[in-house]
Formats: structure tokens, sequence, C-alpha cells
């Protein structure tokens, strides 16, 4: 036994003229890149299979092995889709929610942010700690009397129906105010003194000059939005009502075990946020670390 | 009447540039956060019939949930399914974070995948996993095929059905907690590091002595924002399983928006839900006193 530990010595030798320290550390490295690969197979393949599965011929979905590859390419299960169900509409009620969160969290986060940030007046504390603990309360405990008010308000089935209860949060005003207030003040009190009225001031010095904190804001609205189900789901009743993360769940009560056009639609819905996600990646990473590194 | 205009317009710009700017934001948080806050904690002192109040009832909801076996069970579910996934979440997302917080080639690929789960809907992730796990035809069984595993009846069984959960949220917000762990390392300073190995201690050592206790208030950050997630579990039970098989898979959530929306019973669905929002409010604070931080606003 002994022998062969010493011939593996041997062998390993010529390795082994690199010092010991930095074979060790090759080793490791390798070891590291191992893991990562696992990892990242992890969290692409499946992105991947909606996308392969979204491609295939309805008879190929439930073959067994399942084919990695859609041979051969067919868009039969998104035309399957787009019959079934109002897929553009979806679409078009989608884009107008998040256009207008995007838009109203903008404005009114940043001028509400901005006077928490620079003015002083009675009760400023008292707001700001209602604001905060607006952040503190789950949908689920607001959900039911939303609803009711909503009802009554007759905005069942419309547009700010779904868009008003997220169209101002607590976590875009705190986030602009953490963010205003590291701005120089000299720089207001300088366009003040130039005869810039507040608002000038909000609109055309403040707001441009946070044009990070206001990107990443127009992310988290982005997100909010598309993220949003249960009150989309609660507040719309007819189809053609439904943003596109609800309407696409519409498909389990049409369809039994048949994936390809459940596949064909998550990918739509995964798609544009993947792209921006792309574009975007560096703002997504620079918001969400904002919030959590300055507090 | 020129004059008086702008007369009016100077003053409102002068003395109500303060109220003007915080109205609408306060308008719309009273409309969707205060005022139904309170009005579900008021609702759950009442008996109600189709969505109108009958009879106060004081604590009775809170009472009869106590002892309701239902309720219970959604309870201990939430929680099961909140404590594996996050920390699952925690121990991957650091552990992604350590993996490349050193120079690497690719490093920004890595990263940038592994947080792309992220930003995928909810509903279209319940749906991509929904298919992936499908007993038969499903990619997961499939891969653990080449492993000698037997198929597995994720979402069919009342053993597995929250583990999958918990795996489907470890796969989407793990890269979420990597980025805030990666962003919590960089704000450790190398010296540190230099006088712990100057002090002899090993790798191992720096790890549990320097970084783990320097990354407390991002581990408390990242910990509240999954919990504040987790408990609130309802779009994989309400697409997926309907909180079967039995009630393996029913959580708090899905319970308060069966009782408020389908059995139309909204006293006690307000009562489940002011419930919920006292345990994650407790918990919130405790942890915070848990982790003793003063910089956490």
């Amino acid at each position: 036994m002994n022998e062969l530990f010493k011939f593996i010595k041997k062998i390993w030798n010529p390795i082994g003229n690199l010092s010991r320290y930095r074979f060790r550390r090759i080793i490791l490295q390798l070891f590291k890149y191992i893991i990562l690969i696992i990892l990242l197979l992890v969290i692409v393949i499946p992105i991947y299979w909606v996308f392969s599965t979204s491609l295939k011929p309805a008879s190929e979905i439930q073959a067994w092995p399942p084919q990695w590859i859609p041979q051969p390419i067919t868009l039969e299960s998104y035309r399957y889709a787009f019959r079934l169900l109002p897929i553009g509409r979806f679409f078009l009620n989608s884009l107008i929610v998040t256009s207008v969160v995007i838009v109203s969290n903008i404005v009114t986060c940043s001028i509400a942010g901005y006077t928490l940030a620079r003015k002083r007046f009675l009760g400023r504390n008292f707001i700001f700690g209602l604001i905060l603990s607006s952040m503190m309360v789950p949908l689920h405990v607001r959900v039911i009397p939303m609803y009711l008010m909503s009802l009554k308000l007759g905005l069942e089935n419309t547009y700010p129906g779904i868009f008003l209860p997220i169209a101002s949060t607590g976590f875009g005003i705190f986030m602009m105010r953490q963010f205003f207030i590291t701005l120089p003040g000299e720089v207001m009190d300088a366009a003040r003194i130039d005869g810039c009225g507040e608002w000038g001031i909000v609109f055309r010095i403040v707001m441009p000059m946070s044009k990070g904190a206001v990107s990443s804001l127009a992310l988290f609205a982005l997100v909010w939005s598309f993220e949003d189900f249960l009150w989309p789901l609660i507040i719309t009743s007819s189809t053609n009502m439904r943003p596109l993360q609800v309407g696409i769940t519409l498909f389990l009560g049409l369809v039994v075990y048949e994936w390809g056009p459940v596949m064909a639609t998550t990918a739509l819905t995964i798609t544009p946020m993947i792209i921006i996600y792309i574009l975007l990646q560096r703002r997504f990473i620079e918001g969400i670390t904002a919030g959590a590194v300055k507090g | 009447m020129k004059n008086r205009m702008k007369r009016i317009y100077s003053s409102i710009k002068k003395y109500h540039f303060i109220p003007i700017t915080l109205a609408p934001a306060l308008i719309i948080l009273g409309a969707y956060v205060y005022y139904p806050t309170l009005f579900s904690l008021y609702l759950s002192f009442f008996k109600t019939q189709l969505y109108k109040t009958v009879e106060f009832v004081g604590l009775e909801h809170y009472l009869s949930l106590f002892h309701d076996q239902v309720f219970r069970i959604a309870f201990k579910n939430t929680l099961v399914y909140s404590v594996g996934a996050v920390s699952g979440t925690i121990v991957v997302g650091l552990g992604m974070a350590l993996l490349l917080d050193s120079p690497l080639k690719g490093k920004d690929i890595f990263r940038s995948t592994f947080f792309m789960p992220y930003v995928i809907p909810f509903a279209a992730h319940a749906l991509l996993w929904y298919w992936i796990l499908d007993p038969r035809y499903g990619l997961v069984n499939h891969v653990l095929g080449f492993f000698g595993i037997n198929p597995i009846p994720w979402l069919q069984s009342r053993s597995w059905v929250l583990p999958a959960f918990i795996l489907m949220d470890v796969w989407k917000r793990s890269g979420f907690a990597m980025v805030l762990f990666l962003a919590g390392l960089q704000t450790i300073p190398d010296e540190l590091y230099d006088a712990a190995t100057v002090d002899g201690a090993s790798e191992w050592k720096k790890f549990w002595k320097v970084t783990l206790p320097l990354l407390r208030p991002v581990t408390l950050f990242v910990v509240i924002m999954s919990l504040l997630h987790t408990l609130q579990l309802f779009v994989e039970p309400f697409l997926m399983t309907k909180g079967g098989p039995g009630q393996a898979s029913l959580s708090v959530v899905y319970l308060i928006y069966r009782e408020g929306f389908r059995t139309l019973n909204i006293g006690r669905s307000s009562a489940m839900a002011v419930i919920l929002f006292l345990v994650i409010f407790i918990i919130t604070i405790l942890l915070i006193q848990f982790f003793d931080i003063e910089e956490i606003y």
C-alpha cells in the first residue's frame, strides 16, 4: 500500500512542481466552478424548458423520455393559445396598468419624498412614520375592505380599480426621501435665488439629479404591477379586463393537461421581463441593494 | 381678473406646496392601506352576511379560529413552508454570494443568471413548475431518473407538496438573497481579514467570526423580506393544488381568500387576516430584537 502511495506521489510530481499551495488553489477553483455551473444549469434549464415545450408539436410534448430540443419547431401551441383566450387583450391591459403605475409612482413618490426630505413643517415626523408603517401592512389584511370599497365606487373591472392600490407606495416614498436627503442643499438654494419655484426645483433640478433613484423606482413599479396577483384576480371578473399574469392562469380551467398553450403563454409572460432585466440588470441590482444597505 | 388668478396661483405656490405634494400619496395610502386595515379589524368583530355586518360578536371569530382544525392546519403549513423556504433561500443565497465574492472568470454571467428567476412573475413561476413537477412527464422526475431515483409525486402527495413549494421558492428567490449578501460582503473591510490572518485564524474561523457577524444587518433584511413574502403563500396553492391533496398545502392566505370570496364569510376571514398580520408583526419585532441592530430603519 505504501508503495502505491509513493508511486502516485511520483506521478503527481510534475504537478507538484507547482507549489503545493498553488495546486490546492487550482483544485479549489475547479471545485468552485463545478458548483457554480451546476447552479447555473439548475436555474437555466427550467426557463429553457418553458420555451422548448412551447415550441414543440402537441404530440411531442408528452413524449417519454422528453425531447431536449423541439423537433420540428412549431408555433402550433401559440396559435392554439391565442384562439382560446384574448392574449393580446391581456397584454394591452398589463401595458396600460403598468405604465400608469410607473408614471404615478415616479410623480407622487418624488414630490412627497422631496417634501419629507427637504421641508420642515409641523407633523413631518408623524407623516413620515405613517408612510413607513404602511409598508408593514401586507395586502391580505386589507384585501376584503379594499374589495368592498372598490365595489361601491364602481371600480370592479376597470383599470383604475386594478392600479390605484399601487399607484403610490410607502416604499417608493421612503426610497425617494432617502435619496433626496443625500443631495447637496446648495444646488436647490442656488436655484431658489435664481427665481426657481419649488415645483421647478423638484422637476427640473432634483429629479434630473436623481436619475438612478428614479429609474430604480420605475423598475420596482414595473415588478410590482407584474407580480401583483391576488388583487387583479379579485377585482377583475370579466376575462377581457384580466392583466396578463392573471389571464394566463385561466388556461388551467380551460384545458386539462395540455401543456403546449400553457407554456406558450408562460413564455410570453416571462419574455418581456427577462428582456427588460437583461437590458437593465445593473439598475435592478442597484435598486435592490440600495434598499438594504442604505436602510 | 388675470391679476387675481396670478395672486391665487402664487399664494398656492407659496403656502400649499407641502400639502399638495403629500396629498396624492396620502390619499392613496389612506384609501388602500390605513382605512382598509382598520376596517378589517372592525369587520373581524362582526358576524357578516353577504358583505354586510349583521351582529357584533366580539372575539367570537378569534376564539373559534383558535380551536378550528382547518385553520390550525393552514397555519402549521404556512409556518413549515416559511421556515423551510427562508432558511433554504438564506443558505443557497449566501453560498452563491461566497462563491462569487472573489476574482472569477465569468462572474457577471453567474451573478446575472442566478438573479434572473426573481424577475419572473409569480403566476408564470407557478405554471412553469406545475409542468416541470408533473409526476409522469415532468422534467424533474426525468432528471432524477438519471440518478436512479424513482418518480416523486410532488404535488399529488401529502408529504411532498410543501417541500415542492419550498424548492420552488428557493429557486426563485436565492438570487435576490445573493445580491444582498454580495453587497454586504463588499462592506466588510479587508483589514479585518488581514488581522485575522495575522492572528492565525483558519478560513473556517474567519467565516464564522468575521464574515457572518458582519453580515448580520443584511441577513436580517433578507430574513424579514423573505418572511413577509413566504407567510403570505397564496399563488402556489391557489393555482397548483387548491390546498390539496387533502389539506396538505392549505395556507392561511388561501384560506382567507376562500372564506372571504368563496364562502363569503368576511367577518371570519378578516379575523384570520388580523391574526396573520399580528404574527408577522410580532415575528418582525422579535427578529429585530434578536439581531440587535440600530442601523435598521
